[in-house]
């Protein structure tokens, strides 16, 4: 099943190690001004004791851009493979990473916590729950019928709807600050990422992210007709399950803490197809890097383009979207 | 012979700050030639009743200063967010006489009871852009768009006016005189100090560390600098904006200045989470443990609570100036002359029940 585009594979290179390349560069921009050399000094003040920094520049990189990049670079993996891998699931190209309701349910517990819990209960932990709720319902509505698929996006467009209504309740009933603060939250932010962001949701990033990565074989035997994916022997509703779970896991842990970012899914997989074609052995990995580009790309603009933070889930869309109809008439096809 | 070039740049700036609060007209709020017709924030022309005996305010400000102004009887209706997050409410709540709730959000009016109403005035917010025509063109009951929205001027006058429309400009007029007198008290004692050191300030508002104004007269009138005032707000029509931690990092701030109107169960940011913040480790204000709740924006302003906010922060900008300030006694006595509540200062630091307590 070799692609005539699987043969550059200089470029398949250049896209897996882009985002280590840019995490190192993105390291020197933002609004604190530190120097390349100030840069380097400060990541090696820990290992060389001869090199003394500031302390403020020991908090800028390691406190507050190397987390923030870390989560970047994680984040934009895990929405771009999810989304890479249930478009192949549904053998979809408008399918995203929240088709099963997941951001409306993540929605709802992040506003069940700013407007009514409280510190008590945080709300990373509440979206992370209520999105696996939302999914985890789509499953159980759909029962055995699973395997249909259209079954399945349907009860998630459901649910969708049912948690959008429960958010818009509690909209009803916030007061306008407890407001602001939700929707700060639904845009999708970046900028107070810490490491405990990381510790907390990083395991489960990379926990869906690899067992996507390792089922990346199985998605082009599942993009086949169901009948010849069962007369090829293979257990479809355990595969077709497995692929849900460890996406929902990803992105669930991706949106828990960092907010709804739109587009990051549903693009970044067409972009990589569009450049090495359909084969999802080489898809799945790719989107994970250039989706982690892709929000590192995002995340250094807001950071560096106005006097204020942009929401970079606003950003996504106003990068993604001009990027991808530029792609499309390029190519004048979608690949999947 | 240094310091005296200094200090006379300092005392002139101070003395054009307390022409600009107290001498300039307000920009937002003009009065045109016909006298029952008003521009209101929204530009909107608005022709006022020539009686206006039954009020509905769905703007708590202006439900602050009608009450203020003794004219709680006026009021035919109450709004959501005095009834549900305004702190003096449970202390005014028998003189406003059990009134009906009319809306249950911002947006969110009950209209049939509002007609039942018959109100004569409706009071809105300019943050609801479009609520004021809407309900004007429903019910064709005059609907004025009104609010200081975060200047002192605005504040003043918008007392004054509405003193002008209930017919006590007396009252008005002394509430107003109070307030400029207690600022100038500020005002004054700053410009006879210098050289003056003013702290850098950074506010974080809204329930979140990133979220500051970039227009924050207490600070200013309190002998303080908002390092967020050089930014534009992130939408027109508000006053705030989003910065990075990196942005507060590299502002490095002497004192930080923390949203304290929330009850303690609902705040998002203390002092103790600031401190424990390894991110802002490295900044003057929290090496110093100069880290401060203060009242900030609760449905624009409270009259009472906005002038008893520029005392205590100018004791905590200027410990050293201000040592003579009792803000209790202080506050009591403001909250007993808008509100009529002598104990309304001690009360609400009971209810707010700021962790670090009260600069005293």
């Amino acid at each position: 099943m070799k692609s005539k585009f699987i043969s550059s594979q200089r470029l398949t290179w250049i896209m897996l190690l882009l985002p280590f390349g840019l995490l190192l560069f993105s390291l020197g921009l933002g609004p604190y001004p530190l120097s390349p050399s100030d840069v380097i000094k400060t990541l090696l003040s820990p290992f060389i004791s001869a090199i003394n920094v500031p302390e403020a520049f020991s908090v800028i990189i390691f406190r507050i851009r190397l987390p923030r990049l870390c989560l970047a670079f994680l984040v934009g993996a895990a929405l771009s493979v999810s989304g890479a891998s249930l478009q192949a699931l549904f053998k979809n190209p408008l399918i995203n990473e929240y088709i099963l309701g997941l951001s409306s349910g993540a929605a709802f517990g992040a506003a069940l916590s700013l407007v009514f819990l409280g510190q008590n209960f945080p709300p990373q932990l509440a979206a992370f729950i209520l999105a696996v709720v939302a999914v985890g319902g789509v499953l159980l509505i759909a029962g055995h019928s699973e395997t249909h698929l259209i079954t399945l996006i349907l009860t998630g467009v459901i649910m969708t709807a049912f948690f959008s209504a429960l958010l818009s309740l509690v909209e009803y009933f916030a007061s306008p600050y407890a407001l602001q603060s939700l929707f700060f939250w639904l845009m999708g932010n970046l900028s107070l990422a810490t490491w405990k962001d990381i510790i907390l949701a990083g395991p489960l990033m990379t926990f869906g992210i690899i067992v996507l990565l390792l089922l990346r074989w199985r998605l082009n035997v599942l993009s086949l007709s169901d009948d010849q994916v069962k007369a090829l022997g293979i257990n479809l509703r355990l595969e077709k399950i497995l692929v849900i779970l460890a996406a929902t896991l990803a992105t669930a842990a991706a949106t828990s803490v960092v907010g709804i970012i739109g587009w990051v899914g549903l693009i970044v997989p067409h972009l990589v197809r569009m450049m090495v074609g359909p084969d999802n052995r080489l898809v799945i990995p790719l989107s994970a890097t250039v989706g982690a580009s892709f929000l590192i790309l995002a995340d250094d603009l807001t950071r560096n383009l106005a006097s204020f933070e942009i929401p970079i889930g606003i950003l996504t869309s106003l990068i993604g979207i001009p990027l991808f109809i530029v792609l499309l008439k390029k190519t004048q096809r979608v690949w999947l | 012979m240094v310091n005296r070039p200094k200090k006379f740049y300092l005392m002139m700036s101070l003395l054009l700050l307390e022409i600009c609060l107290f001498s300039l007209p307000s920009f937002s709020i003009q009065k045109s030639k016909h006298p029952f017709k008003i521009r209101d924030n929204l530009q909107r022309e608005v022709v006022l009743p020539h009686q206006i005996k039954r009020i509905l305010s769905l703007q708590p400000e202006i439900t602050r200063i009608l009450i203020a102004l003794g004219q709680e009887k006026k009021l035919i209706g109450i709004d959501y967010f005095i009834h549900r997050y305004d702190h003096l409410y449970p202390l005014l709540k028998p003189r406003l006489r059990d009134l009906p709730l009319v809306s249950l959000s911002s947006e969110s009016i009950n209209w049939e009871l509002l007609l039942r109403l018959k109100p004569d005035l409706i009071f809105t917010s300019p943050s609801e852009t479009h609520l004021a025509s809407s309900l004007q063109k429903k019910t064709g009951i005059p609907t004025l768009v009104l609010s200081s929205q975060g200047r002192l001027t605005s504040l003043l006058e918008e007392i004054k006016l509405i003193g002008q429309w209930v017919n006590q400009e007396k009252r008005a007029a002394y509430l107003c005189g109070f307030f400029q007198d207690k600022i100038k008290m500020v005002v004054s004692t700053l410009a006879r100090t210098a050289p003056l050191q003013k702290p850098r300030v950074y506010l974080a508002f809204w329930s979140s560390l990133t979220r500051t104004p970039v227009d924050y007269e207490p600070v200013k009138v309190a002998g303080g600098i908002n390092l967020a005032e050089e930014l534009l707000p992130e939408d027109l029509g508000t006053v705030g904006t989003v910065v990075s931690v990196e942005k507060i990092l590299a502002w490095n701030p002497d004192i930080i200045l923390l949203h304290g109107n929330y009850l303690p169960e609902e705040r998002k940011i203390t002092p103790a989470l600031v401190f424990q913040d390894k991110r802002l480790s490295a900044i003057r204000a929290v090496k110093n443990k100069q880290v401060y709740y203060t009242f900030g924006f609760w449905y624009w302003w409270d009259p009472a609570q906005v002038l008893v906010e520029i005392m205590y922060l100018a004791k905590i900008f200027h410990p050293e100036i201000f040592t003579r300030i009792d803000l209790e006694k202080e506050g009591n006595q403001v909250y007993q002359i808008f509100y009529s509540l002598p104990h309304g200062f001690t009360y609400l630091q009971q209810r707010l029940k700021w962790e670090n307590g009260w600069s005293k």
